[in-house]
């Protein structure tokens, strides 16, 4: 060991160096003499070598000979000896000795976000080269010089710190998680880990674990108001419903305007019930594809909003694209942890109701009407429709008497082990969770496992799998249809009550339901449903993929993927014996559907291609991808039982069979070229072509481009002011196509038992891949040393050329569409970011984030021949008509009938009439969204941390038809039919002759007939949701000092607490649908606030 | 990616070129007569409620047109109407498939003459063009096509296996003769010498006299909803039901001096007070207020056998005695047939009918090969044999009379000749009849029926709805055409044929 004092002119050794290259000389002397030398091993000429054999000779004189044939220069600083150029040295030079004084400083580096110890943590003293990394234990030790005041400590994905030494000899940090992202990694198309500041493109990121602490059983609920440009609209059905997606708005006339879902590069399938029947027809919501992922498995969350960043997915993507990374090995040697996640579900905001008149019509009491237009429940004696005699007075009769509190418990169990060669995580979580609606549940098992090793220097592999096995019990039914709970609920008298109907569920003879009237639609005892029509579900699915990668240098790799997507599905569901529908002595349905989609990924990427030394560098990537599509599914159904009750599909006479096979593929080739011009111009160009299986041989290619540029300003001047701390603008312009789905070329005929039939649409072996056109601009810039980060992005999107259905008059041809390609669509938006560090001590934090988007739609075209387009057909409430010039959402419905000079034309009665046209009534896309994100911390990981976070969403605009409010006005229920006292109503208008006519009409009449014009129930959907509350503690470190326990973390979460400014008397402005058919709300299930807690316990 | 081309071949549904003609025509017959959809909104919710067959308190009893209901029709009529065209462009100048394509010709009439009933003016010649042709034009037509379909039988050629009459040319002749003296008659108002000149040879080509010609639809059960249930459903189940009307009630009480079969109604009889006499037909189509599926007429009302008249104001509905529940429902011992298997046969057209025809006919003066008395009450045997009744010989002797003054019996002056004859034909046509109900109350507003409060106020008061509006899609997809049409399109717009 070498004295710090002594000069290396002091310093004496006898060595043998032969043939050694300057890497092996320095190691032999570092062991020999305790000096470390310092170099940057790409400066040294491999070709070098040293031949040289000395004996209790001085070091000094050696470096010197080894600087004279090496052309090298060394400086010794302390127990440094750093190596450089000879070029940057003065030739007498060649060593140069300089010796401080030092303090010695240790510590440990833990990080924010679980108290756990941080390894790989650069520390730098600052203004120097000196510096050390923390080891596997978070544990760092370094020299510093005498006069180092200030030590830097960065890692990647925390933000960088600087503490003050001061006189301490030991510094133990906590580093911030990193919440900016421009400085870190974004995970692109293809899984591509790209640097931020290279993209030309928005794209947002969030963190998996903020997420899975307030979760909710879909995570894109999750995404609400945290991301601008993302729309989340939830359906109203309940537990385990879907929810909506769009990003960037509606671009296309057909297909779901929804994002492509990726889970570690592989697609997923995330359909969700779309069904725009309102009739309900059994049609049960079983939830998006995205709920088969555990929470606690995700790492983080990719948002690639723009054609731009997903060019390289492919068709699919031209919606966006929703990236999900899930958890591996991580860098501790070993580690476990386990977390506990469990919320109440409450339901909340009702539908305001009247409580002052109870079953009966004009005024009279009816033991069998299904209104509520009865005289007022004055407690008088009456035999109701039990047949019991009992108090006419207002009931326990609200659906809170009804419904329960739901609850939903998960617990994961996390492994993760890390060696030098390879690296594991598994994950096995469980989710119980019951619905609001009594008897719904779902249960779920998830597994996961991720492992990859390096099997050589040069080969290495990946292997992860996600697993899910969801049981889902008694969905709800959807709209319309009679089990639908919220539907006999809107309708049901005032004076039932639901203790009633508990008790009266069914005839005991004839089996057949009870409830108060068989009158006024098809409606059900809830409670006869809870037990008589139940369904269940039962799905097993496998996401995951292997991946070989070989690399040929540091800079340069080939890696082949398959990824897959499985699930295995059956949904059964049975209507009761006795049921007074479909077969009335009951029936079963199942389904039993397989799907399965894989995708072989061939890639070949080539980083840091040197073109122009230290100027102009490039990056290649090269791939081709087979994508492929099968899907099954058979239906089997007794029509109608034999042996009452008795559930099988056996015990039925008349069974009925069918089955339906989908196939697809995609082949494909796609290329991206990034040049980076300084480390501050960047240009991507990338270009795809696509092979598919769905368009004629003829013209099934098609290719699409993209190119993106991106300057970082700040990067590029010296002397930027020092308040902005980094500047970048991007730009770029895409292009997607998009194949049909298949078997929309060829007339063919459905066989039914009457005979064939052939399709309502007309094939076109013409049809063409529509295409998605986009330009988007863009400005990053953070001011005060990266406190404050703001991002805008502005868009425009075409999407022409669509592959539409086009509805053609029937008399031409029999058909009622045909496949055209016609049509553009405009999207137009901003979208704004904000976040800010508004506090940032030692102790406190807070900070803010506001995202701001607004989109504008615009239909700029249609067929030459036709000028309005039907968004949706099936039974709807109001209809959804695509106009040239309007815009995507615009609602068309009936309206009060008036003559020319817009009096009202009554009608014989007196009433209004319905228009006989139908006008634009709105549009039920929101004006602009914005979310606020407040979040506080105060203590350090050592100490025990409080936390506190809220997040606001707020909707701006947006209409939509509330058939809830409509129905509630016609059975006397809503709170509005007691405007008028039940008086009745004096009309003025004009009659079939236009003369002037005045008429008295009841209350009754007023609202019945109200209830039929469409116009009356289109709300405003503006509204304010506190979405998110978590509060929490990380319990102080120095708590788990003599125990196996790292770290823990107790959260109280809570989301959906409260909703302001709602116009929708109590209803929640839910569509009943997913698909594009968004005007109208329909019976929907009551908001539903959950609260619970969160605990993480690191081992 | 040779094979790419086969992997877009629909695995699921057979190339429409391999489908056969007969299997292709098949789905068309079954659709046309018991789409379970249509069956239900536009047969059972728009004609049967227009002609009073049957009411209850939807929208059309409002004289409304729904245009979901009106849409679904014209996109089913018009590809049953395509499908037959180009079956018959296809095969027509192929002598050895001359009878295949008669049948077709003939079917298209069928299905046509129901869409003009309905809406009136339709594209019809030149669908291609989507122009909307005259009724006048398009009736003319029918009366050529049947006229021909007939003449160009060959029975020495192949036939097809149809689901109505499997190919039987001779039942084939008499349905497209009946459906010709059918068409003919609905001509009297207008062209009163072509109506004669069609009828009469109609009947010297053949009609259907007797009932195992009579040509029928069988019920799809094995998927809900095409069988006869969905009918069933409304009829009987929970839900908006439909009940007796009150003009049913007036025009068989009394009438035929049969007493009332109170065993006929239901055995719950409660507070039942029943007319002493009635057409027997009425309570096996009608049973009592009992029988509803839930029993929950309220006290005081069960067991009782009425009817709800046509345009009540609306307070007026909630009245007790106007409520579906406490009316008479179709009975039991009709719908039984229904319940469980679904399996009852729709009638395309009822015998009784072609007899009421022959009557109208003779009463005319028309050739109609029988005495106008005799083909009356073979009408009246004809409805009463499909009821399985056996007391016609009473009825028809009997001079009581119903609610109009109109009794069963020939030449007793207690009714016109014509009054008689529509109002046995209004009830013989029961149950799957309602359409040519409807257009007897257009035609000639008989039998007189009481319209009540019509709140659509494009129907003249006092006057029957003439046809529902043109789907409202029309002025999107084929604006120019529906121009032309525009101000015709009213409930209250008449018929070329009607009074």
């Amino acid at each position: 060991e070498v004295g710090k004092s002594q000069s290396i002119k002091e310093v004496t050794l006898s060595v043998t160096l032969k043939d050694a290259t300057l890497e092996e000389a320095f190691a032999k002397l570092e062991r020999k003499t305790g000096f470390r030398f310092l170099y940057d091993p790409t400066q040294l000429s491999g070709q070098q070598r040293i031949n040289t054999q000395v004996s209790r000779a001085s070091l000094a004189d050696l470096l010197i000979s080894i600087a004279q044939d090496a052309n090298l220069s060394f400086k010794r600083i302390n127990q440094t000896i750093v190596v450089r150029d000879q070029s940057s040295a003065q030739k007498e030079d060649l060593l140069q000795e300089e010796l401080r004084l030092e303090k010695e400083i240790k510590g440990q580096v833990t990080s924010s976000e679980d108290g756990a110890p941080l390894p790989g943590v650069t520390i730098v003293v600052k203004g120097t080269t000196i510096g050390t990394t923390t080891d596997f234990d978070g544990n760092y030790h370094i020299n510093a010089p005498d006069d180092a005041e200030i030590l830097v400590f960065s890692s990647i994905g925390y933000q960088t710190k600087e503490v003050t030494i001061g006189n301490q000899s030991e510094i133990n940090i906590v580093l911030p998680i990193d919440t900016q992202q421009l400085e870190e990694v974004v995970v692109t198309a293809l899984g591509i880990e790209r640097e931020a500041k290279t993209l030309a493109y928005g794209a947002a990121q969030l963190g998996g674990e903020e997420m899975a602490m307030a979760r909710e059983g879909n995570i894109l609920n999750n995404l609400s108001g945290k991301v601008a440009g993302v729309n989340i609209s939830q359906a109203g059905t309940g537990l385990g419903g879907s929810t909506r997606i769009t990003i960037r708005g509606n671009s296309f006339f057909q297909g779901n305007n929804q994002p492509l879902i990726v889970i570690d590069g592989v697609p997923i399938d995330n359909q969700g019930t779309s069904t725009d029947d309102t009739y309900g027809n059994r049609q049960l919501d079983y939830g998006n594809g995205l709920s088969d992922i555990n929470m606690d498995d995700v790492e983080n969350i990719s948002v690639l909003k723009g054609p731009a960043a997903t060019a390289l997915y492919g068709s699919r993507a031209g919606n966006g694209v929703v990236m999900i990374t899930t958890k591996s090995g991580g860098k501790e040697r070993f580690g476990m942890s386990f977390n506990s996640n469990t919320v109440i579900e409450m339901p909340r905001d009702y539908l305001e109701m009247q409580n002052r008149y109870g079953q009966g019509s004009e005024g009279v009491f009816d033991p069998s009407s299904g209104n509520s237009w009865g005289p007022a429940m004055d407690g008088s004696q009456v035999t109701d429709w039990t047949g019991e005699t009992k108090a006419y007075s207002p009931n326990n009769n609200d659906i809170k008497d009804f419904l329960e509190n739901g609850v939903s418990t998960t617990n994961t169990l996390e492994l993760f082990a890390n060696g030098e060669k390879s690296s594991v995580r598994g994950s096995v979580g469980h989710n119980y969770a019951e619905g609001v609606f009594p008897g719904s549940e779902i249960k779920k098992i998830l597994a996961s496992m991720k492992v990859s090793t390096k099997m050589t220097d040069k080969i290495s592999s990946e292997v992860s799998f996600n697993y899910a096995n969801t049981q889902g019990k008694n969905r709800i039914k959807l709209t319309r249809d009679p089990d639908n709970p919220y539907y006999s609920y809107v309708i049901m008298p005032r004076s039932v009550s639901y203790s009633d109907l508990k008790t009266h569920v069914r005839n005991p003879e004839t089996l057949e339901p009870l409830r108060w009237t068989s009158n006024g639609g098809v409606i059900l005892n809830p409670y006869y449903t809870v037990k008589y029509n139940t369904n269940e579900d039962s799905k097993d699915r496998l996401i995951g993929y292997a991946k070989f990668k070989y690399e040929f240098s540091e800079n340069a790799y080939f890696h082949v993927r398959y990824g897959l997507d499985f699930y295995s599905l059956r949904q059964r569901d049975q209507l009761g014996t006795g049921v007074p529908y479909w077969f009335s002595s009951g029936d079963v349905r199942q389904t039993q559907t397989q799907a399965k989609e894989s995708n072989i990924e061939l890639l070949m990427q080539i980083n840091k291609i040197d073109l122009v030394k230290n100027a102009l560098s490039a990056n290649l990537s090269l791939g081709g991808n087979f994508m492929a599509v099968n899907n099954y599914s058979q239906y089997a159904a007794a029509n109608g039982l034999e042996v009452p009750e008795f559930y099988s599909i056996r015990n039925s006479l008349d069974r009925d069979a069918s089955e339906n096979r989908y196939q697809k593929r995609v082949n494909s080739a796609f290329g991206m070229v990034q040049f980076s011009f300084k480390e501050f111009l960047f240009l991507d160009v990338t270009a795809r072509q696509d092979w598919s299986s769905t368009l004629k041989d003829d013209n099934w290619s098609y290719f699409y481009p993209s190119v993106g540029m991106s300057w970082v300003i700040s990067d590029t001047f010296e002397g930027m002011p020092s308040w902005l701390s980094f500047a970048k603008v991007r730009a770029s312009y895409a292009e997607v196509g998009n194949d049909p789905e298949p078997y929309g070329l060829y007339l063919t005929n459905t066989i039914t038992n009457s005979g064939a039939i052939a399709p309502d649409t007309k094939p076109n072996p013409d049809i063409q891949p529509e295409r998605l056109k986009s330009i988007e601009l863009g400005m990053d810039l953070n001011l005060f040393q990266d406190r404050v980060a703001f991002e805008m992005t502005y868009y425009k999107n075409n999407a022409i050329n669509q592959i539409i259905k086009l509805p053609v008059n029937p008399a031409l041809e029999g058909f009622k569409y045909e496949w055209i390609n016609a049509g553009e669509i405009e999207n137009k938006g901003l979208e704004l970011s904000l976040n800010a560090k508004l506090v940032q001590t030692e102790k406190f934090g807070l900070n803010l984030g506001v995202n701001w988007y607004k989109n504008t739609n615009k239909i700029i075209s249609l067929d030459s021949e036709v000028e309005e387009y039907l968004l949706s057909d099936g039974d709807v409430l109001v209809k959804i008509w695509a106009v040239e010039g309007g815009a995507f959402g615009d609602i068309y419905g009936t309206t009060i009938k008036t003559d020319e000079q817009g009096r009202p034309i009554l009608n014989a009665e007196g009433n209004y009439q319905e228009s006989d046209t139908e006008v634009k009534l709105g549009n039920y896309t929101p004006d602009w969204n914005a979310g606020v994100n407040l979040g506080f911390t105060y203590g350090s990981a050592t100490t025990g941390q409080f936390s506190f976070n809220v997040l606001f969403d707020y909707t701006k605009g947006g209409d939509i038809y509330s058939f809830t409010n409509a129905q509630a006005a016609r059975f006397g229920t809503s709170a509005m039919t007691l405007e008028n006292n039940r008086e009745g109503y004096t009309i003025e208008g004009v009659d079939a002759e236009g003369n002037s006519v005045t008429s008295t009409i009841s209350a009754q009449q007023y609202w019945t007939n109200k209830a039929n014009i469409d116009s009356e129930w289109i709300y405003d959907k503006s509204e304010l949701n506190l979405r998110e509350l978590t509060l929490g503690y990380r319990f102080p470190t120095s708590l788990f000092d003599n125990l196996p326990v790292k770290g823990a973390s107790l959260n109280i979460v809570a989301r959906n607490l409260a909703t302001f400014g709602s116009n929708l008397n109590g209803v929640p402005p839910y569509a009943y649908t997913t698909s594009n058919q968004q005007g109208a709300e329909a019976y929907a299930a009551p908001r539903t606030s959950t609260l619970g807690f969160n605990l993480r316990v690191q081992f | 990616c040779s094979n790419w081309e086969e992997l877009n071949m629909d695995p699921n549904n057979p190339p429409a070129e391999k489908v056969s003609p007969a299997l292709k025509v098949g789905g068309v017959f079954k659709e046309s007569c018991m789409n379970a959809e249509l069956h239900q909104r536009v047969h059972n919710l728009y004609v049967d409620m227009f002609a009073q067959y049957y009411l209850g308190y939807f929208g059309t009893y409002d004289y409304v047109s729904n245009d979901p209901w009106t849409t679904l029709f014209w996109e089913n009529h018009y590809k049953w109407f395509n499908s037959l065209n180009v079956l018959v462009m296809d095969y027509e100048s192929n002598e050895d498939f001359t009878n295949i394509v008669s049948i077709i010709r003939i079917w298209k009439v069928w299905i046509s003459h129901r869409g003009v009933d309905l809406l009136g003016d339709i594209p019809y010649f030149e669908v291609a063009d989507g122009v909307y042709d005259a009724e006048e034009l398009i009736y003319k037509d029918f009366l050529k096509e049947l006229e021909e379909s007939v003449a160009n039988f060959d029975a020495s050629k192949e036939s097809m296996n149809d689901p109505i009459y499997h190919g039987d040319l001779g039942k084939w002749t008499k349905f497209a003769n009946s459906l010709r003296l059918r068409l003919a008659m609905r001509l009297t108002n207008v062209e009163p010498e072509l109506a004669k000149q069609h009828a009469e040879a109609a009947v010297a080509g053949g009609v259907l006299e007797s009932f195992d010609e009579m040509p029928t639809m069988f019920s799809n059960t094995t998927a809900w909803g095409e069988g006869y249930s969905y009918n069933y459903y409304f009829w009987w189940g929970a839900g908006n039901g439909v009940v007796m009307s009150q003009s049913f009630y007036d025009l068989t009480v009394n009438i035929g001096g049969v007493p009332f079969k109170t065993t006929d109604v239901g055995d719950r009889l409660a507070n039942g007070e029943y007319p002493e006499f009635v057409d027997p037909r009425a309570t096996v189509i009608f049973g009592s207020s009992d029988q509803n599926a839930e029993n929950s007429e309220i006290a005081g009302y069960q067991g009782r056998w009425s009817g709800i008249a046509a345009g009540l104001a609306s307070p007026d509905r909630a009245e007790e005695a106007n409520r579906v529940q406490n009316n008479s429902r179709i009975n039991v011992t009709l719908r039984g047939k229904f319940n469980g298997d679904n399996a009852r046969e729709f009638t395309i057209l009822p015998i009784a009918e072609i007899w009421f025809l022959r009557a109208e006919g003779a009463s005319y003066g028309w050739n109609m090969a029988v005495p106008t008395q005799d083909a009356y009450e073979n009408g009246v045997r004809a409805s009463f044999d499909y009821w399985g009744l056996k007391s016609a010989d009473t009825y028809l002797a009997s001079e009581a009379v119903n609610n109009q003054g109109i009794s069963a019996k020939w030449g007793d002056g207690n009714g016109t000749e014509l009054e008689k004859i529509i109002t046995q034909k209004y009830i013989g046509g029961y149950p799957d009849n309602g359409w040519e109900a409807w257009a007897d109350l257009r035609r000639l507003e008989l039998p007189e029926l009481e319209f009540g409060l019509q709140l659509n106020t494009n129907v003249p008061e006092g006057k029957i709805i003439q046809r529902v509006k043109y789907p409202l899609n029309q002025a999107q997809v084929n604006g120019d055409n529906y121009n032309q049409v525009k101000d015709k399109d009213t409930e209250g717009h008449k018929h070329w044929w009607s009074k």
